[in-house]
């Protein structure tokens, strides 16, 4: 492996929301790099370069000019990957190792409420989310964190709206366990 | 391309909002296997789909807003049929003739619209509307689907075929003006 971690000079996690599609969820700087590309404004052209479509050969490094980048999905998130062209095409597993680390690391503060600002959610906007969600759970189970992912929103957000969609009967608790995590489809 | 070979091609665009069955429906389509664990459209998904004499290149477009915003003007353009897919909930439908009114804005006066209210296997559960309510707030002929059942796929085909035959005289009619 010629791989060496500090030719990394930036990564970047993309979210993905039901409702407005790729968003940045974070960046990390290890050296400045605002000059090469403008993340917020090209942050749904990666997603769509990386993850486009529903089947076929999907990308897994994109070189650019100065740079390239190499993108790890997990679930429906992207942790991209900037770095300096230097014969990367044999360090694709470290560099996932690497992508994975940090997307741990950054979902740590994530998970205490502290990472991200989520805005207050306008009652339309939670209108449309109870309505993805019954559409999702239909004939299938999934966890709430695994729910939590396809929304921008925090942990006791999410919960409050699965709480008003079983208070309403329109989902339900399954029996299956994984962790602490509980496990919902519709009713 | 030859003109005989332009003439059969159809461009068939499916929008909607998310997670209302739009993928399921070019899956019922092409004849893939349903799975009913939900995974997001990004950007667009194109399949290409015979159908009798035509060859239907189908644009399943995905939902959400950032890519309907940033895609619809020019992946609408051309459209020969456009599909607006909705999960018959009432709040959806409601979504959808908003929808409609801004993807006119993107395609021909004689570019035909055709509602789908889909998952019609809910009805009964859990208050979504039929197909009949449904085309009276879309104000555009609707049909009712289920969209994960591989039966409804000759009634799928049925309302294509129906509307190729429409295509076909419009097309005719275009070369005899030219």
């Amino acid at each position: 492996m010629n791989f060496n971690e500090n030719e990394l000079f930036g990564a970047a996690l993309i979210g993905f929301d039901m409702i407005d599609g790729p968003f940045l969820r974070w960046k990390k700087a290890y050296k400045d790099f605002s000059n090469l590309v403008n993340l917020d404004d090209f942050a749904m052209n990666f997603y769509l370069a990386f993850r486009g479509g529903n089947a076929g050969k999907k990308p897994r490094a994109i070189l650019y000019d100065e740079f390239y980048i190499v993108a790890f999905p997990k679930d429906l998130e992207l942790c991209c990957l900037f770095m300096k062209p230097n014969g990367v095409d044999k360090n694709i597993q470290q560099l996932n190792k690497v992508a994975h680390r940090i997307m741990t690391d950054m979902e740590i503060p994530d998970d205490d409420g502290e990472q991200m600002e989520v805005e207050e959610s306008v009652d339309e906007t939670v209108e449309e989310i109870k309505r993805l969600i019954v559409n999702i759970l239909s004939g299938v189970e999934m966890s709430t964190p695994e729910l939590r992912r396809y929304f921008k929103l925090s942990n006791s957000q999410i919960w409050k709206v699965m709480s008003e969609l079983e208070t309403a009967r329109k989902v339900k608790r399954t029996d299956t366990k994984k962790g602490r995590s509980v496990f919902w489809t519709v009713q | 391309m030859l003109s005989s070979e332009l003439n059969k091609l159809v461009k068939v665009s499916i929008i909607g909002s998310p997670a209302v069955g739009k993928t399921s429906m070019l899956k019922l389509l092409s004849k893939n296997t349903i799975d009913r664990l939900y995974m997001p459209t990004h950007g667009f998904d194109l399949k290409t789909v015979k159908m009798d004499d035509f060859i239907l290149k189908v644009w399943d477009m995905g939902g959400q807003n950032q890519y309907f915003r940033a895609y619809s003007r020019d992946s609408l353009l051309g459209t020969d049929l456009l599909f607006v897919v909705t999960d018959s909930s009432p709040r959806n439908v409601l979504n959808s003739r908003e929808l409609i009114s801004f993807a006119a804005n993107f395609i021909d006066k004689e570019c035909p619209i055709i509602g789908i209210a889909n998952k019609q296997d809910l009805v009964k559960k859990d208050g979504r509307m039929e197909a009949k309510r449904v085309e009276n707030i879309l104000k555009v002929q609707t049909h009712g689907l289920t969209a994960i059942d591989p039966d409804h796929r000759v009634l799928l085909t049925d309302i294509i075929k129906n509307e190729l035959k429409k295509i076909a005289v419009r097309r005719r009619l275009k070369d005899i003006e030219l």
